[in-house]
């Protein structure tokens, strides 16, 4: 018999046998050519009396080779052990707690994590080994579950991400929409790195008036982490930025610039440093930014809803603090969005909050009563001519004031008081009060909300802006929160459009419109946040065919810029914010020649 | 502190061959040691020896045991969601392998990169909720594996480190990606 490449040949006669084996050249042979082959013929059958024949071949394949990833070692978290006493004030509303959701999530231990957080290595980590360092943690949930992180309140899932996008990143900016819960994002992943024993000190930097509220959130989001404000006299703050030891230390801004020597004196180095609010170092050349930029560090991220307040160049200037020379003044924004997008996240409530009622707005265009309208042509006519007989002296802060005469005539006429929009807001109010519900009004001036209130006073208005002690701020909003009788609440941008909860309130009414629609923002979402009961309405109001139109157009702009950078639209905005020329062109006047390289 | 417990996998590409991925978690599921092949590509030679059991002689013989060999850790319990891996059990004294299958949950994940399948035969291991199969004549018993599981914690999933697994495993081997 035979077969492809062997030949067999047999012989079976009685009480004998006897095989022959041989070998062609074949296809596959040539594999076997390189292994040990032995031939012995004939072979032996049972009952003969020669030794049989065997034929071996002997294959060896080498074994496959083996990659192996080390892991550090000791770096499994510490048990998450009971919390130390801290010295804060009792709990009160929680911006945190607002963004996640309502409910315990029962006993945490004993459920099962069935989402899968992963934690994905940042595009900077180039080695092999440190990105499987990485990607071969556990899930977040299994994370925080292995080491008895309870969550007074389940996190959504957009906030899980959130962590595991700041957890292996040493530069990052959480760019969240406001309520979205950028605090406890940042507690949390603080909170594992210190666990982890990747971090040992962690600065926080905020405004001055969010330190109680960090301190709080902490209290509730890592009750097991030591908290440290840094306050009181020289001798006490100079102890404590001495204390290398101390988990969390936390500074407002106007601290830190003074005590810039101290620190630098100190010899003081952070694991860790969190600026919150970060566009408070969008001017570059400010000493606050200066002295942000000076901390010595080994990671650093940044904490805002709003990285882009005017141009794209406020985010150029975060990044100076994140990361030198990372971004330049002057770059397309295409290449900003490709050089940034491994360190931004930004969420707006649109996309991860799809269960949150609607944000209507409403753009009243109103128009200015006669007596306003006699006023204000006449100021405006001859502002105009003022401006341009100025001449070669005329600067940008002479236009400004003209603006801003201009805008208070939309709001009130100043001789007769009458006003287009007091009308129309006593109207709705009429009709939000008679419904049980409760709006805020924002304006710009605390002249205009003073005279705001004289009018209103049926429907119990309060007021918060800069004239109102800030040790008073909080008794405020508490008492319109709970007292039924008082429907709306008189804010100034200035002190209302930060760190304030009031989503109980389904009305914003913007009184005048700010300068940039970030800020404005901030201000409609007090009411539009996680908890809030239903749709929210605001208000634009603006004075038809007024200089207030004419800014409308403007921010509407600069919200398409802002759109364009964080979006998933490709093309690049003409203009990048509020220019020179635009100031300027409000009034169709033309820039003087000695001034044309001032900036606006 | 319970033993640590491997999660072996390994994976066949269409054009770049076998790919081995072997990681080792405690109870908490942290992970603790992880080790993978370079891509494996059967020789002519191996495929006509072998033929249709190329797959338990590759997955199993070969690539099982030269991850589990170079692992400083040896778990008693070795899970593997590649059938054709069971076949390495043999040449490992006291490690017992258990087939777990992930292909429903890790099927989008895994694109391209399949699961070979085995012909060694199995039986049904039921724990609890798991389904797990271990190979005919494994002396692992329903209680000895019982005993192994409780000293997890009550949220580890066993098809859990394979996701992790299998994402190593792309991130080690670009071309594994799909394109």
């Amino acid at each position: 018999m035979s077969s492809d490449g062997v030949a067999f040949h047999s012989r079976w006669d009685e009480g004998e046998a006897s095989l022959s084996v041989g070998m062609f050249a074949t296809g596959w042979q040539h594999q076997l050519a390189r292994t040990e082959i032995e031939f012995f013929s004939p072979l032996q059958l049972p009952g003969s009396d020669e030794a049989a024949k065997v034929v071996s071949v002997r294959f060896q394949s080498p074994r496959p080779k083996v990659v192996s990833v080390p892991f550090p070692e000791g770096d499994a978290f510490q048990p998450a052990d009971k919390p130390p006493t801290t010295e804060v004030e009792p709990c009160v509303a929680s911006s945190a707690q607002q963004a996640c959701q309502q409910r315990r999530p029962g006993d945490q231990q004993e459920q099962r994590p069935r989402r899968r957080t992963r934690i994905r290595p940042p595009a900077d980590v180039v080695k092999l080994e440190d990105r499987l360092f990485f990607i071969l943690q556990p899930p977040l949930e299994v994370m925080a579950a292995a080491n008895r992180l309870d969550f007074p309140f389940e996190p959504f899932p957009y906030q899980l991400d959130g962590i595991a996008f700041l957890f292996p990143r040493e530069t990052a900016i959480l760019a969240d929409e406001m309520g979205l819960g950028k605090t406890m994002q940042a507690i949390t992943a603080i909170r594992m790195l210190l666990l982890s024993r990747q971090l040992r000190n962690v600065l926080l930097v905020c405004p001055k008036p969010l330190v109680t509220n960090w301190v709080r959130e902490f209290r509730l989001w890592a009750p097991e982490i030591p908290v440290t404000v840094i306050e009181g006299d020289a001798a006490r703050r100079n102890w404590i930025w001495q204390q290398a030891n101390a988990p969390v230390r936390i500074a407002n801004y106007e601290l830190l610039m003074r005590d810039h020597e101290i620190i630098e004196s100190s010899g003081a180095h952070f694991d860790l440093v969190v600026l919150d609010e970060a566009q408070r170092i969008k001017n570059r050349n400010s000493t606050t930014a200066q002295i942000a930029r000076s901390l010595p560090r080994s990671r650093s991220w940044a904490l805002t809803g709003t990285p882009i307040e005017n141009s794209v160049d406020d985010l150029v200037h975060i990044f100076e603090f994140l990361h030198p020379g990372y971004l330049h003044t002057g770059m397309k924004l295409k290449s900003i969005r490709q050089a940034t997008r491994d360190h931004i996240i930004r969420r707006t409530k649109d996309q991860v909050l799809t269960e949150m009622p609607p944000k209507l707005f409403r753009d009243e265009e109103l128009a200015l009563t006669p007596e306003q309208q006699g006023t204000y042509h006449m100021a405006e006519k001859e502002g105009v001519v003022q401006l341009e007989e100025m001449g070669e002296t005329l600067t940008i802060q002479h236009v400004f004031e003209l603006v801003l005469r201009l805008k208070q005539i939309c709001n009130f006429d100043p001789s007769t008081g009458a006003s287009c929009k007091l009308e129309r807001l006593e109207a709705d109010l009429e009709e939000i009060a008679a419904s049980g519900k409760k709006a805020i009004v924002f304006s710009q001036w605390v002249e205009t909300l003073e005279r705001l209130a004289l009018h209103l006073d049926r429907f119990g208005p309060m007021q918060y802006h800069g004239r109102v002690p800030s040790k008073q701020r909080d008794a405020v909003i508490q008492q319109f929160r709970e007292d039924p009788s008082k429907h709306v609440i008189l804010m100034s941008y200035g002190a209302g459009s930060v760190g304030l909860n009031l989503q109980f309130c389904e009305y914003v009414f913007l009184f005048d419109r700010w300068w940039n629609p970030a800020v404005e923002d901030q201000a409609i979402n007090r009411a539009h946040r996680i908890g809030a009961a239903g749709p929210v309405t605001v208000t634009r109001m603006m004075a038809a065919e007024t200089i207030e139109q004419r800014i409308h157009e403007v921010l509407e702009e600069k919200r398409q810029l802002f759109n364009e950078l964080f979006a998933d639209s490709t093309g690049v905005p003409k203009h990048a914010g509020l220019s020179r020329e635009e100031v300027f062109g409000l009034f169709n006047l033309n820039i003087p020649r000695s001034n044309r390289k001032e900036a606006a | 502190m319970s033993d640590p417990i491997g999660f072996l996998s390994v994976r066949r590409h269409p054009e770049h061959g076998y790919f081995g991925g072997y990681l080792i978690v405690n109870a908490l599921a942290r992970p603790l040691e992880f080790h993978c092949t370079m891509p494996v590509r059967p020789t002519r030679a191996q495929q006509l020896l072998y033929g249709h059991t190329l797959d338990d002689f590759l997955c199993g013989e070969q690539i099982a045991v030269a991850m589990y060999h170079k692992a400083k850790l040896k778990p008693t319990w070795v899970f593997t969601d590649c059938h054709a891996a069971l076949a390495g059990e043999a040449a490992l004294a006291n490690t017992r392998f258990v087939y777990l299958d992930t292909s429903s949950e890790l099927a989008e994940s895994a694109g391209v990169l399949a699961s070979p399948g085995g012909r060694l035969p199995m039986r049904p291991l039921r724990v609890g909720q798991h389904k797990l199969h271990v190979l005919a004549d494994s002396p692992a018993t329903p209680e000895d594996l019982e005993a192994c599981l409780a000293g997890l914690a009550k949220y580890f999933e066993l098809t859990e480190p394979f996701q992790r697994v299998l994402d190593a495993l792309r991130e080690a081997h670009p071309v594994t990606r799909a394109a």
